[in-house]
């Protein structure tokens, strides 16, 4: 298992250097004149990397049996076209229950490939742990983020696990401006596993469907609580698996949080 | 204006007067009336330039007396002399820029494209101060004006 | 009162040519900025003057470069500055002389000084990495040129983000034959925008978070104003235009007041900078923008501006209202107050978000009303470069101006709309709409058989019958969008602003040089630029490349006459600055053409300029939007 998941580990990677390789590396050139360059002089204008790091989510999420502590993260670090990103999903029951889960934890490569989309590949890390057994497994991930028509900001993943397990999953958010600051965020994520999975509950198809609606207000750009609302519906054989497990297949919350960056 | 149109100015002059009244309004009296080409008492060479300015800028003449200001436009911009009281000058001049193309065609006044020559005959009829100023917009407001001193008759 | 006039500056008087230089910067030093009532609390920056020396044919001027701590808006800052000042001292060369500037760098870091409009030996233009290596810190440059030209121009730093610290001042070359107009008075009227965040993080936050200073987005607000005021229907079908275009009618500027403090002279609104006058006095004023990302619009309420000087260069006078002014512009104009009261000298933002504001008055401590802000105007159409002509106009009324996009009360302008449909009649905004039917095929096509009349009469538009190609990449990632049919838009005063009998606001169009330029030459040679970019990652370019992705310059022939193209592939304004060489804007004056060194492009905008390359070296050629050049929109020309 450790074997196959370094091999994995290691295909993530070569993918990454691959598609590193093939993107034009710091330019040599520029648009400066070769008598400037001759002289040694550092180019009138350069081309910094920049980063960021947001907390999409960190938020207290009270349920009916159990709350969480939510988080969501997304931290990117490089240039226009060429960026390094971290991105996290994780979950921990605080009352009510015991356990959670790191849902992903992704290191990507991400390449603009048009103006308002990039793709991006890496190598990612799930674990669930609490009563019982604490499954865990790596993945490779191929992934699509951006920017739809109409504002809809969109992130798709397809992950395939050392153990040769396929799933994707498909997340989209809107942010209504009722003023300039407080905006209102529907969200809608859904997952489909190719291959069903039981240590981790996944069945065969679409295994859930997730709806938010948060309401935030941005103190700062860079701080902005919020409230609202979560429903996360398991279907198919997953809702199959969860009912055998004497779970709910239905989950709603009321949630209470931040969204912040750096 | 060339001779033909100075003629025909002459034969509508009683009409012209009136017109002028209403554009300068009615201040004959103190800026004077169209001459009579048959009674110059001198003739004044004014010239016109794109510096936006009238050489000489100031002009003495005495209370009575028909003035034939003969004058060239050096510049490469139609210019225009009108004479009247500046207030009156303004007025129109703000006229003109409210409506762009008006063309007005007045004894007290000449309109020149670059490089042409003409004239204006005016009689100034009592003593004081008249105004000739260029009124194609942002010509005035630029400095392009002159005053006439009409000195008391001896 | 002498005190008082020094101190809120009476204006160079041309007919006192001396002026004691040196108390004044002794009456700064004692006033400093603490202590005293806002409105002496700093001397008069902007319309106090470097020192000039004489050696023989060449004056000599002596600038020192720092951090020098000071309050801006009441607040304390530690800008960049000139001499002790924000903006720096007013350089006043001459025509036909030489000038030696010693720059002293007390700074930490490189610096620079360029001469905004100056023609000059290349050596001598300031841009590091372009022309020289850059002042180092501790250390000085001696600049030396002729001055060949005369007008009102700028200096700035070209150096990093250092023009949004304060390092820029005016530059006024005395001409050596009277100008064509005449006035008692002469004030520099220097509008920036300053920030009391570090320009750095204000670069980051639009390269990380799109629209971070944009408090002025539509929200369900102005969607619920819409549907009442134009229907579902068609509020629906405008939002689902902007919609898949994943483009913001509301992108009017980058950085706004939500960040900004608007100066004239240094000083905020409530600072108030005060220019005296006597009754029936003419007063120039030189508006410069020194701006690092703001364009304003420029009235003084109850006066009529007469627009004499553009970029430095005479123009023939414009009686107007109101005009906009892009960043790195100049206009001059003459005012002529009669009567004994105080006028506003009114700077408004382009979104509306801010504005600068100082006084005229007959004594201190007399200010007149600022005006009311409008409401913030939404980009139409016309911004994404559609040819209208082809659209299927079924239920838009355009007669009533029903394309309208946003706030109808902002006023919209309707020669922005026509200038969608390339409509060069329509582009007569103010006349009569009669351009606007949409049953005219190609009015832009049409309008050429007008004579080409270099008297003032109406030359055809070189860029008519051209037709504009975008290959199959459409620039690649880093242009958001493109223009398919980028139009004439000389006659359009631009976003928000509309020029009617009543208000008349001055445009492209209307700038009219008193005389041909000495080159006659029809272009032989046209380069084509698109400005483009992506607002999502804050990436500037021409042609889709920012300076770091493309190989090299942009080859000029010395001694060609080319013909230079610019078309505006985004949602934004940009003022497009070519250093060393002038650009004849071709507007509707055929030889007459309105000589410019930065010229601004609407969004959906096509111009072009006629430029004789005969100054040898290299040259920068940029955005002169600070954090768009440096964001990439930057490309070094070479004459060789």
């Amino acid at each position: 298992m450790i074997t196959n998941r370094h091999l994995y580990m290691t295909v993530g990677g070569l993918m990454s250097a691959t598609l590193l390789a093939v993107m034009p590396l710091a330019a040599t050139a520029d648009g400066q004149a070769p008598f400037a360059v001759e002289k040694g002089w550092a180019p009138p204008v350069g081309d910094e990397p920049h980063g960021r790091f947001l907390i999409d989510r960190l938020e207290y999420a009270a349920g009916d049996d159990e709350d969480s502590v939510n988080l969501e993260f997304k931290g990117w670090y490089g240039g226009d076209y060429n960026r390094i990103w971290i991105e996290g999903e994780a979950e921990d029951v605080v009352s009510g229950g015991s356990g959670g889960a790191i849902e992903n934890l992704d290191l990507l490569y991400g390449r603009l490939i048009s103006p308002y989309w990039s793709v991006q590949a890496g190598v990612g890390y799930q674990l669930e742990y609490g009563p019982g057994p604490d499954p865990d497994r790596g993945y490779a991930v191929l992934g699509l983020q951006g920017l739809a028509p109409y504002w809809f900001e969109v992130d798709t993943n397809l992950r395939l696990s050392e153990d040769g397990d396929a799933w994707a999953d498909f997340e989209a958010e809107y942010d209504f401006l009722l003023t300039q600051r407080l905006v209102l965020q529907p969200r809608f994520g859904t997952m489909v596993a190719f291959d069903e999975v039981e240590e981790f509950g996944v069945g065969q198809g679409i295994n859930n469907v997730k709806l938010g609606l948060r309401l935030r207000y941005e103190i700062k750009r860079e701080f902005a609580p919020y409230v609202g609302v979560s429903w996360n519906k398991k279907l198919g054989d997953t809702a199959d698996m969860a009912e055998a497990e004497g779970e709910d297949t239905g989950d709603f919350r009321v949630l209470a949080g931040v969204r912040m960056w750096f | 204006m060339n001779r033909r149109q100075t003629l025909l100015a002459l034969a509508l002059m009683p009409l012209m007067a009136n017109a002028a009244g209403n554009h300068g309004g009615g201040h004959q009296e103190t800026t004077g009336t169209a001459g009579d080409p048959a009674q110059v008492d001198r003739t004044i060479e004014v010239t016109m330039s794109d510096r936006m300015r009238f050489d000489p800028a100031r002009i003495d003449v005495k209370a009575g007396q028909t003035i034939r200001f003969a004058v060239k436009n050096t510049g490469q911009q139609p210019h225009e002399m009108v004479i009247g009281s500046l207030d009156k000058l303004k007025e129109h001049a703000e006229k003109m820029r409210r409506n762009p193309g008006m063309k007005h065609e007045e004894p007290n006044m000449l309109r020149l494209d670059g490089g042409e020559t003409g004239e204006v005959i005016w009689h100034f009829a009592s003593p004081g101060e008249v105004d000739f100023a260029c009124l194609i917009p942002g010509h005035l407001e630029a400095g392009m004006k002159g005053t006439i001193d009409v000195q008391a008759a001896p | 009162m002498d005190q008082y006039e020094t101190l809120t500056g009476k204006g160079h008087s041309r007919r006192r040519f001396l002026r004691n230089v040196t108390s004044m910067s002794v009456l700064a030093a004692l006033y400093g900025y603490g202590g005293v009532s806002p409105a002496l609390a700093w001397p008069q920056v902007g319309n106090h003057e470097a020192e000039r020396l004489e050696d023989g044919d060449t004056d000599i001027f002596n600038l020192v470069i720092d951090r020098t701590p000071m309050k801006i808006d009441g607040k304390p800052a530690n800008p960049i500055t000139v001499n002790g000042t924000v903006p720096g001292p007013a350089i006043r060369m001459r025509e036909g002389r030489n000038v030696r500037i010693r720059v002293q760098n007390k700074l930490d870091e490189w610096t620079s000084i360029h001469w905004h409009g100056i023609l000059l030996p290349f050596q001598m233009d300031g841009v590091p990495g372009v022309t020289f290596e850059g002042i180092p810190p501790k250390d000085t440059f001696e600049y030396y040129y002729p001055l060949k030209q005369a007008g009102t121009y700028w200096y700035h730093s070209h150096s990093g983000l250092q023009e949004q610290l304060g390092h820029y001042g005016p530059l006024i070359v005395e001409p050596a034959e009277p100008e064509p107009f005449d006035y008692d008075r002469d004030y520099v009227i220097m509008l920036s925008d300053w920030t009391f965040e570090d320009p750095h993080d204000v670069f980051r936050n639009l390269k990380v978070a799109e629209g971070y200073y944009n408090y002025q987005k539509r929200t369900v607000e102005d969607l619920l104003e819409d549907i009442q005021k134009k229907g579902w229907s068609q509020t629906m079908r405008e939002r689902a235009m902007w919609g898949e275009m994943r483009m913001s009618s509301r992108d009017l500027l980058d950085v706004t007041g939500s960040t900004y403090t608007y100066l004239v002279n240094g000083r905020s609104p409530n600072d108030n900078w005060t220019g005296l006058f006597k009754p029936g006095e003419k007063i120039r004023l030189r508006v410069i923008n020194g701006s690092a990302m703001s364009f304003f619009d420029v009235s003084v309420p109850g006066l009529k501006m007469t627009v004499v000087q553009v970029d430095g260069q005479n123009v023939e006078p414009v009686p107007v209202d109101e005009f906009r002014i892009g960043v790195a512009e100049t206009y001059d104009v003459i005012v002529e107050p009669d009567d004994q009261q105080a006028y506003t000298i009114f700077a408004e933002a382009m979104d509306r978000s801010g504005f600068a504001a100082g006084t005229l008055a007959t004594e201190v401590g007399l200010t007149a009303e600022i005006p009311e802000p409008r409401s913030i105007p939404s980009r139409g159409m016309e911004a994404m470069g559609m040819d209208m002509s082809n659209m299927d106009m079924g239920g838009m009324d355009m007669g009533n101006g029903g394309m309208e996009m946003g706030d109808q009360s902002g006023g919209m302008d309707m020669g922005g709309q026509s200038s969608g449909m390339q409509g060069d009649q329509a582009m007569n905004g103010q006349t009569s709409h009669a351009g606007m039917a949409m049953n005219n095929d190609d009015p832009a096509k049409g309008g050429m058989n007008m004579a080409m009349d270099s008297k003032g009469g109406k030359a055809p538009w070189p860029l008519a019958d051209r037709d504009i190609s975008h290959g199959p990449d459409d620039h690649g990632p880093g242009a958001a969008m493109v223009a398919r049919s980028p139009g004439n838009r000389l006659n359009d005063p631009g976003i928000g602003l509309k020029s009617t009998p009543e208000h008349k606001v001055l445009v492209y169009d209307d700038l009219k040089a008193l005389a041909p330029w000495p080159d006659p030459r029809e272009p032989e040679r046209e380069i084509e630029l698109h400005l483009t970019g992506n607002m999502e990652r804050y990436m500037w370019s021409f042609d889709g490349e920012k300076f770091s992705e493309v190989d090299g310059p942009i080859q000029f022939h010395h001694g060609e006459r080319l013909r230079l193209i610019l078309v505006n592939d985004t949602m934004m304004d940009h003022p497009i600055h070519l250093h060393g060489m002038w650009m004849e804007l071709e507007n509707q004056h055929g030889d007459l053409r309105p000589r410019k060194h930065t010229i601004s492009v609407k969004p959906g905008e096509m111009v072009s300029a006629r430029i004789t390359a005969d100054a040898p070296g290299h040259w920068a050629f940029h955005c002169h939007l600070l954090y768009h050049m440096k964001a990439g929109m930057f490309r070094v020309v070479s004459v060789a």
